[in-house]
């Protein structure tokens, strides 16, 4: 079966740079010259796409998906049936965490168990206190473990996907104890 | 984050769980910054668990199969942390007795997150050296 894992975040966030550490195929990269100064010569205008293949028809299917407004035609087309979803967000840009509820909502909903991990990148330049946004999420009834990340460094990928798996994993323990 | 803290993430020997915590019930009220200490990748199983609801230490183990070792080290740093709420097991009833096990695509995604590990059993705190 394949699973959808969803990486959104603004540019820059590192989102390419998350796929193409964690997939194991070529990413397509849809990455166009931008006219507009961002820090970096390239900004993503569509979806970033990788995969990570574990056998016997069973697949992780990693996209990258822009955060901002303008771009919610591309979340209408990938929100549907999500196994897990990673925000990424660069440390300078987390002024206001509630700012974020909106667009967790898009992706995060009632139907189906779906967790979030909130990677923050760019923190080798800015730190980061991640219990103050856990708290400001949880306030608005978000859930979910912030991480100091960098998008280049496999291990950073690595704790995101593994937390992701084992709060699938604690949701599926947590449902057979209350039952029993 | 404080040096006691760090030490505490770091050592790979740790005493038994604290007196105060021993006939508690658990709960993960923020989860720690694994991007900032040194973790065994264990740990990310043991706090998904404990971030769910209240849990026993035998639900801790039946679902992790950790050692004593490892699951006390993370509950005496969570604690010394402030990330861990406690509270006096009620229901007796024990809980958890068949040990949870991963199948179909979640044992492979586990497959491949440990060969990704390659031979190591905890990550270190990279990060740190940046910052
Ligand atoms: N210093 C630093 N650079 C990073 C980090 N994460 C990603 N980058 C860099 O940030 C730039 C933008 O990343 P990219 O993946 O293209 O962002 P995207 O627009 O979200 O796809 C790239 O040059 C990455 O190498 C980080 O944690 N620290
Ligand atoms: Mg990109």
């Amino acid at each position: 079966m394949y699973r959808k894992l969803v990486v959104i975040g603004d540019v820059g966030a590192g989102k390419s740079t998350l796929i193409r550490t964690l997939s194991e195929i070529e990413t397509v990269d849809t990455d166009v010259t931008s006219s507009k100064n961002i820090g970096k010569p390239l900004t993503t205008v569509g979806i970033d796409y990788g995969r990570i293949t574990l056998g016997e028809g069973d697949a992780i299917g990693l996209y990258g998906v822009p955060g901002q407004k303008r771009y919610s035609f591309i979340w209408d087309m990938v929100k549907e049936d999500i196994w897990a979803c990673i925000l990424l967000v660069k440390a300078e840009h987390l002024r206001a965490p509630d700012k974020l509820i909106d667009l967790i909502n898009v992706f995060i909903n009632d139907k189906e168990y779906c967790p979030l991990a909130i990677g923050v990148t760019h923190t080798d330049i800015k730190a980061i206190n991640q219990v103050v946004i856990q708290k400001v999420l949880q306030e608005k009834g978000v859930n979910a473990p912030v991480f100091s990340v960098d998008a280049r460094k496999k291990q950073s990928s690595l704790l995101l996907l593994h937390t992701l798996l084992s709060m699938h994993n604690a949701n599926d323990f947590s449902k057979r104890e209350n039952m029993a | 984050m404080s040096s006691v803290k760090d030490y505490m993430w770091n050592t790979l020997c740790m005493p038994d769980l604290h007196p105060e915590l021993k006939g508690m019930a658990y709960k993960l009220d923020y989860w720690p910054d694994f991007g900032r200490v040194t973790y065994k990748h264990s740990f990310i199983d043991l706090c998904a668990l404990l971030s769910t609801q209240y849990v026993s230490y035998q639900q801790l183990k039946s679902f992790s199969g950790c050692s004593d070792e490892t699951i006390s080290h993370l509950l005496n740093t969570l604690k010394t942390s402030n990330l861990l709420s406690t509270k006096p097991v009620t229901n007796d009833r024990v809980p958890g007795t068949n040990p949870f096990s991963l199948a179909g695509y979640k044992e492979k995604l586990m497959s491949f997150l440990r060969s990704a590990y390659g031979r190591n059993e905890q990550s270190s705190a990279e990060l740190v050296r940046g910052a």
